[in-house]
């Protein structure tokens, strides 16, 4: 059994990665009173856990936000949100400000000016920017870190959400939270595909295996529109440590080669998606492996090592093994043999995520959301995650500001008085806690959280669209999907749990069995192929302009979900109907 | 997984226990650190770098393309004059190889 807490706070931040920390030192100094749930440590989670050595989103001097927008835009094949990008755009830099007034060192100039790498990129040594981070909102007032602290479930009543269930390491309990403003700030999903990486390895992967979807299943669950969620992300990366490229490619200004040396993305195009495609492509051709190339002298590789150190030390160690087996001469023409990620869902290179307005508003009332669970916004990285759990922040103040005042009046859509709001509270409360309890009750069975996890992971593959297939399905294909998740789901109710670890354990995977359920969905609807690099439909394997519109979903009242297709946004605001 | 515990050297302070981005790591009742589901471990290294005794190493698996070679992290504790800036220490180390250390000029924040 589970003991149960109830708590209340003015504002609800889920999530302690860049977005989530952001967001409450912006609430604590508009003098808030807030929580922020962390399911492991501030100090080292998300996907900052490694650190980083650059910033990617940055307005350079010769160049405006609405360059980024476009970019952005023209990157997303045209299917991302102008206003999403424009608002965060403009706040990009400040972000970096900020990350340096806290002690990140950005790489300058002789004239002291940040030191491009390009026109939107900055090179930083980040090892520690998420420490740092974690210290910024230690230091701030009125901030209520409860780490170790899991969020299962949304307090939710049709169309609004009330407050938030977890589940407490800590305590060893379940925390019920009150809140008339919260932040979804989870993160995408890593772990619905089969991973690259075998056994041991399988949690090498490039996106954090701890960003589960958690916030996005809750979401759904609870009511809110989703957007593109069928447009996944799949990273072109270093083989085997699937670290980021971008230290090689716009560091040193390595391009890609085929085995012949032949250099082939110019074949391609050079949007994300046609840089995936083209090394897909080469191979498929027989002309693989596939490498970045690039020449080093001694201290350009001594650089390049630190620079890896400073975000994935494993790829480090693997060129000092590549080293000791053969000792390098110079000047030293290193390849580095790239491969394409499984896919994930994830708003901060895609745009998969929450539908979400202008001021980062989702459809339920009293819930925001931004960074990577926030949907319509490629291109974010951790700069546009923070700017734009700064928009959310200024919008939530804002709304906790008004609701104080007692001469403006509160409109809901819901004639309910308080005592039946409590009541109602209360009933919620109940049936989430006899939800999580019931695992306490399952006899222990063959069916475990692991092997549904690797049955989820092969389905996927085979039929959604994954690495195995060469990111390929059919429409017969993702009906076979649908089947087979659905089963998954009915079994995934009646996994046993003896503690809170397996509960957790558990309730991961029924998580991600909801975000799968709905990309499914999503996938199905776009009957086009838009992005042939994240993944190809074979029934429509071209670009298809009358599916130049969002893909969104919700959960219909009786159960499953209904697809509704939104025009493009092409204006700087856009509120819910 | 892609990080050894050294069992003789680790003192049980529990400082890696705080850190992990999958909250993985356990004491064992012989007073050492365990990672717990090492299938789950993502290999951020953020373990390494708390540890004040150098007993986390990072390893690159076989199947990952590793021979053998060990990293390990030792954060100093910055300098009284600038806090912002202080070196984090990386050494390598192999059963044939000489240890390389590798000196990042990063800011660090002690253990």
């Amino acid at each position: 059994m589970l003991t149960h807490k109830n708590l209340e706070f003015e504002a609800l931040i889920i999530g302690g990665g860049a977005a989530g920390c952001l967001a409450a030192i912006k609430l604590s100094q508009k003098g808030i009173k807030v929580a922020l749930l962390e399911k492991a440590f501030l100090k080292r989670s998300g996907c900052l856990a490694a650190g980083v050595n650059a910033l990617n989103a940055y307005i350079g001097q010769r160049k405006t936000p609405l360059d980024y927008a476009r970019y952005a835009l023209n990157d997303a094949h045209g299917l991302a949100r102008f206003d999403l990008l424009l608002s965060m755009a403009e706040k990009l830099n400040k972000q970096v400000s900020f990350l340096e007034s806290i002690g990140l060192t950005v790489h300058k100039d002789q004239t002291g000016r940040y030191a491009e790498r390009g026109w939107r990129n900055l090179r930083v040594n980040g090892e520690n920017i998420k420490p740092l981070l974690a210290e910024a909102v230690f230091r701030a007032q009125n901030v209520t870190v409860l780490e170790r602290t899991n969020a299962t479930h949304l307090l939710a009543l049709p169309g609004r959400v009330l407050g938030a269930a977890a589940l407490s390491r800590n305590e060893e309990a379940i925390l019920f939270i009150k809140s008339r403003a919260i932040l979804i700030a989870t993160g995408g999903a890593a772990g619905l595909y089969r991973p690259p990486n075998p056994g041991l390895t399988n949690h090498r992967l490039w996106y954090s295996p701890f960003n589960t979807g958690g916030g996005l299943a809750m979401g759904i669950k609870a009511g809110a529109e989703m957007t593109t969620l069928e447009m996944r992300f799949v990273a072109l990366r270093c083989r085997d440590t699937f670290a980021p490229t971008g230290t090689l490619a716009l560091g040193a200004m390595a391009e890609q080669t085929n085995s012949f040396g032949r250099e082939y993305e110019a074949d391609y195009g050079r949007t994300t998606s046609q840089r995936v495609l083209g090394a897909r492509r080469e191979i498929e051709a027989g002309r693989g492996p596939c490498y970045l190339q690039a020449e080093f002298d001694r201290e350009a590789k001594e650089q390049l090592y630190k620079a890896y150190l400073n975000m994935s030390p494993l790829q480090t160690l693997k060129f000092l093994e590549a080293e000791r087996n053969t000792p390098f001469s110079y000047p030293l023409s290193l390849r580095v043999e790239i491969a394409s990620s499984e896919p994930y869902v994830q708003g901060g290179h895609t745009a998969g995520g929450f539908w979400v307005d202008t001021n980062r508003r989702t459809t339920l009332k009293g819930l925001w959301a931004a960074g990577d669970a926030a949907g319509g916004a490629p291109q974010k990285y951790v700069t546009g995650a923070m700017a734009e759990a700064e928009i959310a922040a200024d919008d939530m103040a804002g709304h906790l500001n008004r609701d104080k005042n007692p001469k403006i009046k509160i409109q809901h859509n819901f004639s309910v008085t308080q005592a039946q709001d409590n009541e109602t509270y209360a009933l919620l409360c109940r049936k989430i806690q006899e939800e999580l309890e019931h695992h306490f009750k399952t006899p222990p069975g063959v069916i475990t959280d692991r092997n549904l996890t690797e049955a989820l992971q092969k389905t996927m593959d085979l039929y959604a669209g994954g690495l195995g297939t060469g990111y390929r399905y059919s429409l017969a294909e993702l009906r076979e999907a649908k089947k087979t998740l659905k089963t998954l789901e009915e079994l995934s109710r009646d996994l046993p749990a003896s503690d809170i670890r397996d509960l957790l354990n558990l309730w991961e995977v029924r998580e991600k069995l909801v975000v799968a359920q709905s990309l499914v969905e999503h996938l199905s609807a776009r009957r086009e192929t838009r992005w042939p690099g994240f993944g190809e439909f074979t029934d429509f394997p071209e670009k298809d302009d009358s599916f130049l519109v969002y893909i969104n979903s919700a959960l219909k009242e009786q159960g499953g979900l209904k697809i509704i297709r939104r025009p493009i946004v092409r204006v700087e605001r856009y509120e819910h109907e | 997984m892609s990080v050894f515990i050294d069992q003789n050297t680790c003192l049980g302070c529990g400082h890696c226990l705080n850190v992990c981005p999958g909250d993985l790591i356990t004491l064992t009742d012989r007073n050492t650190a365990l990672i717990n589901e090492p299938e789950r471990c993502w290999s951020c290294a953020a373990c390494l770098k708390s540890c004040p005794h150098g007993s986390l190493k990072l390893f690159l698996s076989p199947s990952l393309g590793g021979r053998g070679l060990l990293l390990t992290a030792r954060l100093k504790a910055p300098s009284s004059d600038n806090k912002k800036a202080g070196p984090i220490r990386w050494t390598v180390s192999g059963p044939d190889h000489l240890t390389e250390i590798i000196t990042d000029p990063i800011r660090t924040d002690g253990y």
